[in-house]
């Protein structure tokens, strides 16, 4: 009764109606693989959430940061240890939610045209999903997450030409860490880049909507799914709600971060096992799996943190956003496409997608490599080594295996017989023989 | 029926967490009464849309995709003298190159040969201040010191090693990406760098042997003073840190 | 009755070896060298002190079954392979030729676990990693974790520095600093619940990244299992 009330109040100011009218009709595709996207966008609305409550928590002076976070993982404050947990997880799973969702649609071709231009949207998030929460766990000052500044740190000053400068922009000027580091973390993490999150998020769901979303192979010229009101808006809201309950149960079971032993950061302190987080460890990797050689231009140093600090995650960057222009080029293919493909119908996608695969996660391997050889009584040199090579080797061989893979089930799929089609030979005795039908 | 089982899941989660909240429970019982009311929720919305049992082919035609509408410009609004539009995009251009001014002025550079606090005669204390004496590291021993009076200053840290009747010093900051080289595996005469694992061999001056560090790390030549503590005799033999551009060798 | 044990009281001193000599002789002189001063199975022991030979022994790396393969790697104590009695004989006849080095160490759960802290931050942390977990050295070499050693054990390697690990003696680390890092190396050992009640702590970025990966999987399953019913 309320809620008809207010729907006919606003209609009568704003003439609101047929645009609710169109939106409750509206009809959505329906398959388990749609929902990656939504369970990356709970995420980073609790991430909203739960960082508006902590930025009243945290104090954003240099000084007292470290102090301030430490205090939120006390028993004396229950609702803001609870949050900070869930707001660490929510990064984590943010992240993890966006790379799954980005997989089924780079395997599912929903990038093709029209769509290029989301894809190149969606792309830009994940990248500033990472830098968002490498910001966020350096904000508190503590060892473990200071020490990874120091490297993005040395990384940015790498950078021929303008490395100081870059790496001033980044403190404030002084040398390493500076007065103003935690003051400019705090305004890229907290403002800056959500926002740049949020606009680029509005459009991805803009023209999303525009553009119809893509659906497995049904109709050509409809979209053919369920009704958002009430049915998909139901399925939606489960959704959000495992995803809460996902999130509960992750701060119930499991601590995550505890920077209270960490300790505060100290320039010449160190933690044995200092890692970054999930999704910035394959730049570690990639640190560490990098030669010494440092190139000189006219006496100029280049360091050789610059490669795999810079030029690594920047190449496969523009080589992602660049990807469905790539593929219409390699392919020829240049339709538009509303209907998805079955991830086997491109090999070349598929090869090319298992090769980024392997890359990305061999380099998250390697962030762990001294565990690594000392756990399985390797020299650290030779396991090195050994990750150079599968670094070079390695994509192109499980690219070439993944692609003739993926054409091998296509041709399958395409030309295999009638399963209940037998052929029935008479033999010399007068019997019959079952024989494998020809393959036509 | 089992809608409503899920909705009371839901209720008694949230009035738990609630409760768990007034009451300072630890955080896991009100993390714990959140998951359970949150569940709840996912259970209900997800009962009621089997329940439902609605349609999934309803079908609404999509766009067609590709040129279908006219050029945008209306016929007289276009602008038809060629060099005054050429001019346009050439105070654009301007613009743009202005639009580097306040980026360029974020920052000014880093003072990179940023003092390193060590000069002759300053003697090396801990970071408590306190001086070392001639037996205050046993034999195979390792201590982070620092320039008495400059505890703070971020390219000063070094590690003092007694090997033998030697004493030697290096740089604490590793040649490449700066994190503090703290490892030091004593019985083979090894510095570590946990970050990144570049090897550096004391014996023979902290030179890199392995791992992604480009240089060795910077010596400080160390002496005693006369009351037989240990001081530097000059600043580091080498740059600290990693390289960047400007430090042209 | 003591005129006639006297004699042969007489004999067993001056004629038989201590007992530490014998178990020496039978354990360890095959890779020690029968004077102690190494072969190409095992180091010397001139002068390496009793507090190294305590931790050797107490934790149980020594007598090591294979010469040359890292005792206890990863060691969580292999478990006293000798009873006490016996190391005690063993340091008995040792302490000759130990002499030289760090002798066994006093030490007592120190009062200022704050300072202790701080002293393991300094020292310790960069091989033993947070709360004493433990980690890669190089090469395929391991810092113990530290959850299973007794005080002592903890006092003998602080001043012995056996292995890779450096020597820290009385100059660097007083005995009250001794005793407040050793002290705080044993809170690190009562696995106190976190601050969320369940004494799951987090051991670093690597299980939070992998949990957050089983969480993705549980909410896919759910959506996929939910999608098959309807």
């Amino acid at each position: 009764m309320i809620v008809r009330r207010v729907v006919a109040w606003a209609d009568e100011r704003f003439g609101t109606n047929a645009l609710l009218h169109t939106a409750l009709k509206k009809i959505y595709p329906d398959h388990w693989s749609f929902y990656l996207g939504e369970f990356a966008l709970y995420f980073f609305m609790v991430l909203v959430g739960t960082g508006i409550w902590l930025t009243f928590a945290f104090d954003a002076g240099s000084q007292g940061a470290y102090a301030s976070v430490v205090q939120l993982a006390s028993r004396d404050h229950p609702i803001g240890y609870v949050i900070r947990q869930i707001h660490h997880w929510a990064a984590v799973c943010f992240v993890a939610a966006i790379l799954v969702h980005m997989g089924r649609i780079f395997f599912t071709g929903a990038f093709r045209r029209p769509r290029e231009l989301n894809w190149m949207i969606g792309v830009t998030m994940l990248a500033l999903a990472s830098f968002t929460g490498f910001t966020g766990y350096s904000l508190p000052n503590d060892d473990l997450s200071g020490t990874g500044l120091r490297i993005a740190y040395s990384v940015a000053l790498s950078i021929p030409l303008i490395g100081r400068w870059a790496a001033g922009v980044f403190n404030g000027g002084d040398d390493f860490p500076g007065s103003l580091l935690t003051t400019h973390l705090y305004t890229l993490h907290v403002y800056l880049l959500p926002v740049m999150i949020g606009a680029l998020l509005a459009a991805h769901l803009g023209l999303l909507i525009y553009q119809k979303h893509t659906q497995f192979a049904r109709d050509e010229r409809n979209v053919v799914g369920r009704r958002f009101w009430p049915d998909y808006a139901l399925r939606t809201l489960a959704a959000l709600g495992a995803t809460l309950a996902v999130l509960a149960l992750l701060a119930t079971f499991f601590e995550i971060n505890p920077v209270g032993d960490y300790g505060l950061y100290r320039p010449w302190l160190v933690m044995n096992g200092a890692v970054p987080d999930w999704y910035a460890a394959f730049l570690e990797g990639a640190l560490r799996l990098g030669p010494a050689a440092e190139l000189r231009i006219a006496g100029h140093p280049i360091p050789p943190v610059f490669w795999p600090g810079l030029v690594l995650p920047t190449v496969a960057f523009v080589f992602l956003l660049a990807w469905p222009f790539i593929e219409a080029r390699l392919t020829g293919d240049r339709a538009a496409h509303d209907v998805l493909d079955r991830p086997t119908r491109v090999p070349l996608r598929v090869g090319v997608g298992a090769a980024l695969i392997f890359e990305g996660v061999l380099l998250t391997l390697a962030a762990g490599d001294d565990q690594t050889a000392a756990t399985l009584h390797v020299r650290l040199e030779t396991l090195v080594w050994v990750y150079r090579i599968a670094l070079l080797v390695g994509p192109i061989v499980v690219g070439v295996v993944a692609a003739r893979l993926a054409a091998e089930m296509r041709a399958r799929a395409a030309g295999s017989p009638a399963p209940d089609v037998v052929l029935l030979v008479r033999n010399a005795h007068g019997g019959y023989d079952e024989e494998e039908p020809q393959a036509g | 029926m089992t809608i409503a089982l899920w909705l009371a899941l839901t209720i008694a989660g949230a009035i738990g967490a609630t409760v768990a909240a007034a009451f300072a429970a630890p955080p896991s019982a009100f993390a714990g009464a959140l998951a359970v009311a949150f569940i709840g929720l996912a259970g209900a919305a997800g009962a009621a849309a089997i329940a439902l049992h609605a349609p999934d082919d309803l079908t609404e035609p999509r766009s067609a995709h590709g040129p279908t509408y006219a050029p945008p410009l209306p016929d007289d609004g276009r602008v038809t003298r060629p060099v005054f539009g050429r001019m346009w995009f050439a105070a654009l251009g301007a613009f743009a190159v202005l639009g580097l001014v306040p980026v360029i002025s974020l920052a000014r550079k880093p003072g990179r040969r940023a003092d390193t606090g060590w000069r002759a005669g300053i003697r090396l204390v801990d970071e408590n201040n306190r001086p070392i004496g001639r037996e205050q590291l046993s034999d195979g021993g390792i201590e982070t010191v620092f320039p008495a009076g400059n505890v703070d200053l971020p390219q000063a840290p070094a590690v003092l090693i007694r090997d033998g009747a030697n004493y030697l010093a290096f740089s604490k900051v590793c040649t490449h990406a700066g994190c503090p080289v703290a490892l030091y595996r004593h019985a083979s005469r090894q510095l570590i760098c946990p970050c990144h694992q570049s090897i550096f061999d004391v014996e023979h001056g902290a030179k890199n042997v392995s791992g992604p560090a480009p240089r060795p790390l910077p010596a400080l030549p160390l002496g005693f003073d006369a009351e037989g503590y240990l001081i530097a005799r000059g600043d580091f033999d080498a740059p600290v840190g990693p390289d960047d551009w400007d430090r042209v060798l | 009755m003591l005129i006639l044990a006297l004699p042969v009281l007489l004999a067993a001193t001056l004629v038989g070896p201590s007992p530490g000599a014998d178990i020496y002789a039978a354990k360890c002189a095959s890779c020690h060298g029968a004077q102690a001063s190494g072969s190409p199975n095992g180091p010397s022991l001139q002068r390496v002190g009793l507090a190294d030979v305590d931790f050797q022994l107490t934790t149980g790396r020594m007598p090591a079954a294979n010469p040359g393969v890292e005792v206890a790697h990863r060691d969580e104590r292999a478990g006293q392979q000798l009873p006490l009695d016996q190391i005690r004989a063993l340091e008995a006849f040792l302490a000759p030729v130990v002499a030289g080095g760090p002798p066994i160490p006093q030490v007592i759960v120190g009062p200022n676990g704050a300072h202790g802290r701080d002293l393991y931050a300094s020292n310790c942390m960069a091989c033993h990693a947070v709360g004493g977990n433990g980690g890669s050295i190089g090469e395929s070499d391991w810092a113990p974790a530290l959850n299973l050693a007794t005080i002592n054990e903890v006092a003998d390697a602080i001043r012995a520095g056996p292995g890779q690990m450096p020597r820290f003696g009385a100059g660097q680390l007083s005995q009250s600093d001794l005793d407040d890092l050793a002290g705080y190396v044993m809170s690190l050992q009562t696995l106190e619940p976190g601050a969320g009640g369940i004494p799951l702590h987090s051991t670093g970025p690597v299980p939070e990244g992998a949990i957050g990966y089983v969480a993705i999987v549980i909410l896919i399953s759910f959506v996929f299992g939910f999608w098959r019913t309807t």
